[in-house]
């Protein structure tokens, strides 16, 4: 079945949750999808190695925004290592797609990696303080 | 006449066959094939596979008897002659070899190019440049992504190359090719056609149009992909080096020195895809009997119907002129991202591009910024299908 028609999905990218900016994030950090134009940027605010609150911004294909707006339900609250696990086949199954070609698993990547990459800036700037002192 | 005989033609494509539902609507991106043109390249591989231009034993005669004999139908079919006709993968290929071929020309020279080119006529020139210190101009486009003609004036005055595309593949725009040409040569300039867009559509005559070089694929006018072609100008083709070097390309080479073989030759290192090349050799046959000025009347038929029955549809936005425009249309909708466009589509076998179809730069100029819907038509398509994509998309926006 098309992505159009799981019901999920629409609902995620019409009301999107969590899209927020977050002015006290602990790590902020933004990526695109060059061949397509999708743009998101995540925001993270930690509390002991938690992920207290997450916020995103972006635009592109309702893929993309679902995506983003399931995966910051998903890792809200939880470890930060545990969210670090994430991958793409874990957002599919959660969002109700059963399978995905090589063009449109980048929609779903972006968010991921961007989530990613918001907690890896975060841990080496919290451990290169800690080495400092 | 094609409208007449669109059954008996679509019978032709095997694919329509084995999926009856299909409306494609990218043949911008990359044409069906008829079986005459499967055949052909399954014919080499079964019946006459060995190397071309190498072995004396009799399949090896044959296959490059059928190697060069396809040339030959391709020089016919453009206006050209066969040792004009460097084989290569593909446009884009072409358009890099040439690049490098007049490397040594371009020192500190300046390079004019339009805001209508896809990627692959910007950064091979772009990186000559910088190898050369050369200046790279660019034409600009008015709001209906036609030439402005008084910047172009300006722009290849003094200018070493001059190259741009003879149909833009986003704005369906088609350039007065000759014109720009003649002006380019009064100018001194070397000139290049990008003709990926154009060599599938238009009847050609490439010693009429005299540009120096002019680029296109094979897949995109019914032939198989990996295939191409750089039309160059013979005194041109003898006078320059060749980038890329190898076997086939040399005549003798001993422990100091080696001699090039002849153009075009010259320009073909290593094993080619001589099945390729045969198959295409056989596209352009099948063109040739439908016939190229039908295929361009038609055409302009389906391009005018596309623009009537799809700027019929609220919050649609297209980019390129509102007459006279190729049968293709790259467009946006409101509150739908093109990717989402096409994923609906498809759930209605109808088969679009969405994205920047390699020209980011000109989507960009029209404020295009997450790119476009893009529905490209062949002369396969018919009326029908136009309607239906017009009736997909209005039941999208009601969705």
């Amino acid at each position: 079945m098309s992505y159009f028609f799981i019901e999920n999905i629409m609902d995620h990218y019409k009301n999107p949750r969590n899209m927020k900016i977050i002015n006290e994030a602990s790590s902020v950090f933004g990526d695109s999808n060059p061949t397509c134009g999708d743009t998101v940027k995540i925001f993270i605010k930690v509390n002991e190695n938690k992920i207290e609150d997450i916020g995103f911004q972006g635009h592109g294909c309702a893929l993309s925004m679902a995506s983003s707006s399931l995966l910051t339900e998903m890792v809200k609250g939880s470890e930060m290592q545990d969210a670090l696990k994430i991958t793409e086949s874990d957002l599919m199954r959660e969002l109700g797609i059963k399978e995905l070609g090589p063009n449109r698993i980048k929609c779903i990547a972006l968010s991921v990696k961007t989530l990613k990459m918001a907690i890896i800036q975060y841990l080496s700037k919290v451990n290169h303080a800690g080495g400092g002192t | 006449m094609i409208e007449e005989d669109l059954d008996s033609i679509r019978s032709d494509f095997p694919i329509f066959e084995f999926n009856p539902k299909l409306i494609y609507m990218d043949s911008a991106a990359t044409s069906q094939r008829p079986k005459n043109v499967i055949d052909k390249v399954t014919e080499v591989y079964s019946h006459y596979n060995s190397n071309v231009h190498r072995g004396i034993y009799s399949m090896a005669e044959k296959v490059t008897e059928e190697y060069e004999n396809s040339r030959k139908e391709i020089a016919k079919f453009l206006g050209a002659n066969a040792d004009e006709l460097i084989f290569t993968k593909n446009t884009t290929e072409s358009l890099n070899l040439v690049a490098y071929m007049l490397l040594p020309k371009l020192k500190n020279g300046v390079i004019t190019i339009t805001e209508l080119e896809h990627h692959s006529n910007i950064l091979p020139w772009r990186e000559v440049a910088s190898l050369a210190n050369a200046e790279i101009r660019t034409v600009a486009v008015d709001r209906e992504g036609k030439i402005d003609y008084a910047d172009f004036e300006k722009k290849v005055s003094g200018s070493s190359v001059l190259s741009f595309t003879h149909i833009s593949n986003v704005a369906g725009t088609t350039l007065d090719a000759k014109k720009m040409v003649s002006a380019a040569k009064a100018e001194g300039a070397i000139t290049v056609v990008d003709g990926a867009q154009a060599a599938p559509h238009l009847k050609l005559n490439l010693h009429d149009l005299g540009a120096d070089f002019y680029a296109l694929s094979g897949h995109k006018m019914l032939g198989p992909t990996g295939i191409g072609i750089l039309y160059g100008n013979k005194r041109l083709l003898e006078d320059l080096e060749p980038p890329f070097r190898g076997g086939e390309m040399v005549t003798e080479v001993h422990a100091e020195g080696q001699e090039w073989n002849d153009v075009p030759l010259k320009f073909e290192p290593g094993t080619p895809n001589f099945a390729g090349a045969i198959g295409f050799g056989e596209a352009t046959k099948y063109l040739e009997k439908i016939g190229m000025n039908d295929i361009e009347s038609y055409e302009k038929k389906l391009g005018k119907a596309l623009m009537e029955e799809l700027t019929k549809i609220d919050g649609l936005e297209y980019i390129g002129p509102s007459e006279g425009r190729a049968a293709l249309l790259s467009f946006k909708l409101k509150g739908y991202h093109p990717h989402d466009i096409a994923a609906f589509l498809d759930t209605r076998s109808i088969a679009i591009r969405s994205g920047f179809h390699c020209a980011q730069p000109l989507h960009e100029r029209f404020g295009f910024f997450d790119g476009s819907a893009r529905a490209s038509l062949y002369f396969y398509n018919n009326l029908d299908e136009i309607e239906s994509l017009a009736y997909s998309l209005k039941e999208l926006v009601r969705l």
